[in-house]
């Protein structure tokens, strides 16, 4: 099954540990999060379901395209890494 | 005279009183971290603060003991699938996603569980519960004026 990561940043804030999870998109995996962790989705998602806009998804190494719907395939063996972007100055 | 002084910062959140020998810094919440407002409750002693993390967005945390422990409560959320409004300045579409929290209001003495939080992008959204679920005040939010 797909595994989900997330920063030691983020979880300084909220529990978000690494989560093995069913699912063939980043959204059915990150709902599967959710479900267990559901305070989570407030610090990756924003209030339209989207990827927040400092925050960013990789799956398996590249970035995910659909940030809105979050439809980018994952495989059985895909590792899915959330993590805060760089911005500001 | 009040001899307490809590100080929301782009820092954190600092707590200050003064004391016979004059004002002291009592404890600091939320390090490092923007905290826009703070609702001293005093109908139930209770604290509730806003904290801005520039990555993860606004969350509202709640204090029983003075700011000695928090623990989140829920944030407003805008209503979803709305034709976001266009901003009058940059001619680009306002996100319908909470940004900032900017106020935070008890209700009266004889409205237990009620707070008032208006935010960015502009709106109130009311909690009958102490900030457990908010809900939209569809009264402001659908005068027509705002889309204008």
């Amino acid at each position: 099954m797909p595994v989900v990561q997330f920063t030691a940043n983020l979880a300084r804030q909220t529990a978000a540990p690494t989560c093995e999870v069913a699912g063939e998109s980043v959204r059915e995996c990150l709902d599967a999060v959710f479900a267990l962790h559901p305070a989570l989705r407030g610090y990756v998602l924003d209030d339209q379901g989207a990827v927040r806009k400092h925050v960013v998804v990789f799956v398996d190494g590249t970035a995910i395209t659909d940030r809105a719907r979050l439809s980018d395939a994952v495989r059985p063996a895909s590792e899915i890494f959330v993590m805060q972007a760089l911005s500001g100055g | 005279m009040s001899t307490k002084l809590y100080l929301g910062t782009r820092k954190g959140l600092i707590h200050v009183e003064r004391g016979p020998n004059g004002w002291e810094i009592k404890s600091a919440s939320f390090l490092g971290v923007p905290v826009p407002m703070l609702l001293p409750d005093s109908r139930d002693g209770r604290l509730i603060a806003a904290v801005e993390h520039g990555h993860y967005g606004g969350k509202l945390h709640a204090s029983g003991d003075d700011g000695a422990t928090w623990s989140e409560i829920a944030v407003p959320v805008y209503p979803k699938g709305e034709e976001p409004v266009i901003c009058a300045m940059s001619q680009k579409p306002i996100p319908q996603s909470l940004e900032k929290i900017w106020a935070l209001e008890a209700g009266g003495a004889d409205e237990p569980g009620v707070l008032w939080c208006g935010t960015v992008p502009g709106a109130l959204f009311k909690s009958m519960d102490g900030g457990a679920s908010w809900q939209i005040v569809d009264g402001l939010w659908n005068r027509p004026e705002r889309k204008e």
